[in-house]
């Protein structure tokens, strides 16, 4: 398996702004699979341009640059996979033929990464938008505001349990300014901001540095945020600064 | 459109969480639209279109059946040993822990299994009749269309938020609240519209203060 780096990426802002960053710093992926429908309409998946203040100290995508183009541009090899699923058997043929040191996994909303998939033995990377063990789930960065908390990004190493793999590292960032748009524009920067930080330690030292184990049972689950606490917390957002 | 005045077609376009059965084509609240203030003046609308159909306003006493101390450990101690769990059981063994403990203690003996039916609820935006286990499997079941039990099951996520300001509670119970809305219309639904209309109070209560603690203004009110 050694050091090689596999992108396992659907087609979403989170995966834009994950590509692009990496190509911003020349890293070398050793493959990228792209899976599902460029112009589907799966959670995550935008077809139109978001409007949003750029964000000082951070990397934003050109949205104007879809990801194969990136890929392309970059030389990386690349497989489109037409299964939008996750689980699916061409995506587990595709990573076993691979055989990576390292899979870097950002895929549609809703979906959970399945047994098979997690038994390959590599460390599947997801870079959770959430503080944890305190915000697991989904949507936390708004569940984040609607506390008074910051936003946290953390990066784990995927297990069987939703967000309860090893903790690899976090990073807390600040409610950005009300300009800036939450769900695809600041939520898949930061993550692709932490993202580099571990890339660069796996890369540096051949291996993902020492995981942290959760505590069972530790820490709160949240579900995709109802519109009336979204808007709130966009609200209490535009407050802040 | 205005922000003061948002018309029933609008308001369901801005807010379409209540409208058409919800048990069947369920929400998904994924990646959700953001719309500024008016997002509440429609909120506010289709809340009132729920209310026209409601009559009176029945309490939760009327609902739950009493347990008393004993019921709640006897449940707790041979819960790991439950193979089926009636949903009715469940909802009234939690309100009554909610009620003799308060959600927000340690005291409180059910927090795990609170939350794996919030789990439950959230995931597939329906309750089910029984579950399968202390972790609430759903197996299979396809008996979901009881009133009752999501009266109950908003009843017990609005105590348990008001007991600890936890969101996930709150969220739970947004949702629930929406699924009602838009059943109340049906033939037979008298339960409903009994004690729905004490459900939307309690809701635009904590709704409007969470907006004005942020900032905002809940429709001029």
């Amino acid at each position: 398996m050694g050091n090689k780096i596999v992108v396992l990426a659907s087609y979403t802002s989170r995966s834009l702004a994950y590509i692009q960053a990496m190509a911003n710093k020349n890293i070398h992926l050793s493959h990228v699979i792209l899976f599902g429908s460029e112009s589907g309409d799966l959670p995550g998946q935008s077809n139109s341009d978001i409007l949003s203040a750029k964000v000082e100290g951070l990397f934003l995508p050109n949205q104007s640059e879809s990801i194969s183009e990136t890929v392309k541009k970059q030389g990386w090899q690349f497989s489109q996979v037409d299964a939008d699923n996750i689980n699916s058997s061409e995506i587990l043929e595709k990573v076993k033929e691979l055989s990576p040191g390292l899979v870097i996994y950002s895929g549609y909303g809703g979906q959970i990464i399945r047994k098979p998939l997690l038994s390959l033995g590599m460390p599947i990377l997801h870079m959770h938008s959430g503080w944890l063990p305190q915000y697991r789930g989904s949507t936390t960065l708004y569940y984040s505001i609607l506390n008074g908390d910051d936003i946290g990004v953390s990066a784990i190493v995927m297990a069987e349990n939703i967000d309860q793999g090893d903790i690899v590292r976090r990073r807390k960032y600040p409610i950005p300014h009300a300009d800036v748009d939450l769900d695809h524009v600041y939520d898949s920067a930061i993550r692709a901001n932490l993202l580099l930080e571990v890339i660069d330690d796996f890369i540096k030292c051949n291996k993902l540095p020492e995981g942290i184990p959760q505590v069972e049972d530790s820490g709160e689950d949240y579900f995709v945020i109802h519109p009336l606490l979204k808007h709130i917390a966009i609200l209490k957002q535009k407050k802040c600064k | 459109m205005s922000e003061k005045t948002l018309n029933l077609r609008d308001a369901e376009v801005v807010y379409p969480y209540s409208t058409g059965n919800k048990l069947e084509d369920r929400n998904t609240y994924f990646y959700s639209g953001y719309y500024g203030e008016v997002f509440f003046t429609a909120w506010r609308t289709q809340r009132s279109k729920a209310l026209a159909l409601c009559e009176g306003k029945a309490s939760a006493s009327t609902l739950f059946l009493a347990f008393w101390g004993e019921d709640i450990d006897l449940f707790v101690e041979n819960l790991p040993k439950f193979n089926l769990i009636e949903t009715d059981t469940l909802l009234n063994i939690l309100m009554a822990a909610q009620l003799k403990y308060s959600t927000d203690t340690s005291a409180f003996p059910l927090s795990h299994l609170l939350r794996q039916f919030v789990k439950k609820v959230e995931v597939s935006k329906r309750v089910h009749e029984e579950y399968k286990g202390a972790e609430l499997l759903i197996d299979g079941c396809l008996k979901y269309h009881d009133s009752s039990l999501y009266l109950k099951a908003a009843y017990v996520f609005l105590t348990a938020y008001k007991d600890t300001l936890g969101l996930q509670y709150l969220n739970a119970f947004l949702k629930i609240t929406d699924t009602l809305c838009s059943i109340v219309h049906l033939r037979g639904e008298f339960l409903i519209r009994e004690h729905l209309s004490g459900l939307i109070d309690s809701e635009t209560s904590i709704v409007r203060s969470l907006i004005v603690d942020a900032g905002g203004n809940c429709d001029g009110k």
